[in-house]
């Protein structure tokens, strides 16, 4: 049984990974999953400057789901040289940061810092950042400004560049060719969907950034229909998240056409979840007779 | 801290809408110190979907066994008030700090409100087995919410309730502002509670010129660390904006907190 998938010219020894903003940069999980297991880990994003996040609360539950507004909370890029990349060299598990900013500037500065280390595999860029330039309309909603960030920052390394995209959108799979046409090697959806919860009694919203992050299984099938209309139009690996609690949830995203996936907020119900999801991947393919990811595929 | 199965020992009432639980504490599994947490999976539907976490309110080396002391309040603390002794129980613990000790001369003055009287009680309880002569303070609003508490030994225990029905009729600072600066002299104040109480409690420990630890509460998500949701606003003067309650607390010297 293979479980390997080719991103670029580089390999995820299996589709499980841990998904950006829920992992931390590892440490945090080491003592709870075997992080050699992974497929991946995608970092908690990194901008060029340290950022303090936004006022609380950032969080609320909602039903089978929560919102978050943490507000890209991080120690910056040259701390995150410092203190964090010694620990994710003494992985063996692919290591993928997950880039941010709020220019396009901002976003190629982290690359061009950090690119030299051996510790990451590759970089996934976060494109629901609100663009400054562009009255802080995200990135990502905007197919132009989409393949124009993609092919600058593609310049800037030979590492495998992976857009994760919003689904705050009226058609992802234009933002998902806008990517392929700058030159992404695959692409990530979804990031979190836009939520909103009004606290009845103060009557005002639960979280003082109005909207946030909706995610958890409440998004499922939101993230499984973007990775289906996705991987219908692009030819580069589409990797799924939103909402994966267990294999069942996994295979799901894996039979609408991912080639890979991140475990999210799962991560904060089960710390091992990503274990085992991998786990039931390989007896769900061993029963179907699967002997690599592709055959997942083409079945609808 | 390890994610381990435990079972559930006993479960009971020891005050109005308060429950102690008491539960299996695996032998391999590092002894919890006062001031830390834990974090629960109440069921495995995804509704409510988070871990709740809770201070431990108890530890029993020979018995193995820990305990909490929650209110029931929303649909996760219905879903654990509704669990009997038998029932296995999905526990990520120890997390967090812990309370500092005082020194050998110092009184702790350990300031508990609601269900701040779970790692509160663990810590008087540890100090009062190791010499220490702590005072237990609890204020709730009437007589109802009293819990049912054993004696300290060489400490004490005060209560007081806001419509004088038991104890000291008032609140628990006013309490503490009823002793005189004689009395509270070498006193070290800890603290758990509503936020309204902590900040009181700030307030009368500089107003004394105490130290103060205080143990928050926030919204938690991850517990470990990962997430930066469960932050609380530091003092202007600290190196950082915002410190993470499950990872850099729950215990956090009073000072260094912005209190609004």
């Amino acid at each position: 049984m293979d479980l390997s998938i080719k991103i670029k010219d580089k390999i995820l020894p299996n589709p499980v990974g841990v998904a950006s903003g829920t992992f931390g940069y590892g440490e945090e999980y080491a003592p709870l999953t075997d992080l050699s297991a992974l497929g991946a880990i995608y970092t908690k994003a990194v901008t060029v400057e340290p950022r303090p996040g936004n006022p609380l609360p950032r969080l609320v539950e909602t039903p089978a789901g929560m919102i978050n507004s943490i507000g890209l909370a991080n120690v910056g890029t040259e701390r995150f040289l410092k203190e964090k990349i010694p620990f994710l060299n003494s992985l063996s598990c692919p290591v993928i940061l997950n880039v941010a900013g709020s220019l396009e500037e901002e976003y190629a500065e982290v690359i061009r810092r950090v690119d030299s280390q051996d510790a990451l595999w590759g970089y996934e860029v976060n494109i629901s950042c609100p663009n400054v330039k562009h009255g802080g309309l995200a990135f990502g909603t905007d197919p132009v400004q989409v393949e124009r960030l993609t092919s600058s920052l593609k310049k800037l390394t030979d590492k495998p560049l992976i857009m994760k995209l919003t689904p705050n959108v009226t058609d992802i799979s234009a933002i998902a060719r806008a990517a392929e046409a700058g030159g992404a090697d695959a692409v990530a959806c979804i990031n979190t969907v836009m939520g909103m919860v009004v606290d009845i009694h103060k009557r005002k919203p639960a979280i003082p950034a109005v909207t946030g992050g909706l995610s958890g299984p409440a998004v499922k099938p939101v993230g499984v229909a973007a990775v289906y209309r996705v991987s219908k139009a692009v030819n580069i690996p589409v990797i799924g998240l939103g909402g994966i609690m267990n294999a069942d949830d996994a295979v799901e995203y894996l039979l609408a056409g991912a080639s890979a996936l991140q475990i999210g907020t799962a991560n904060f119900v089960d710390p091992d979840t990503s274990g085992k999801v991998l786990t039931g991947i390989k007896e769900y393919m061993k029963e179907a007779g699967f002997t690599r990811i592709s055959d997942f595929h083409g079945h609808f | 801290m390890t994610n381990f199965k435990s079972e559930i020992l006993s479960q009971k009432s020891i005050a109005l809408g308060y429950m102690e639980m008491t539960f299996r504490w695996p032998e391999e599994s590092e002894k919890p110190k006062p001031g830390q947490f834990l974090t629960i999976k109440i069921q495995e539907q995804p509704v409510p979907l988070l871990r709740r976490p809770f201070a431990l309110s108890g530890f029993d080396e020979e018995q193995k066994s820990a305990s909490i002391i929650y209110q029931v309040r929303g649909t996760g603390t219905k879903m654990l008030a509704a669990l009997k002794a038998g029932d296995p129980l999905d526990v990520l613990s120890p997390l967090g700090n812990s309370f500092s000790l005082p020194a050998v001369d110092e009184t702790p003055l350990l300031v508990a409100g609601g269900i701040g009287l779970g790692p509160i009680l663990y810590f008087a309880r540890e100090l009062d087995k190791a010499g220490h002569s702590p005072v237990l303070i609890f204020g709730c609003r009437e007589k109802s919410l009293i819990p049912d508490l054993p004696p300290l030994t060489n400490g004490r225990i005060q209560f007081c309730t806001d419509d004088g029905s038991a104890g000291f009729h008032g609140s628990s600072v006013d309490y503490m502002n009823s002793l005189s600066s004689d009395e509270t002299g070498n006193a070290k104040v800890y603290s758990c509670g509503p936020t309204g109480m902590l900040k009181a409690c700030h307030d009368f420990a500089l107003s004394r010129d105490l130290s103060c630890e205080t143990a928050m509460e926030e919204m938690m998500a991850c517990g470990v660390g990962a997430c930066m949701g469960c932050v609380v606003e530091l003092a202007e003067d600290q190196d950082r904006k915002y410190a993470r309650v499950c990872k850099d607390g729950p215990v956090f010297q009073s000072r260094t907190i912005k209190w609004t």
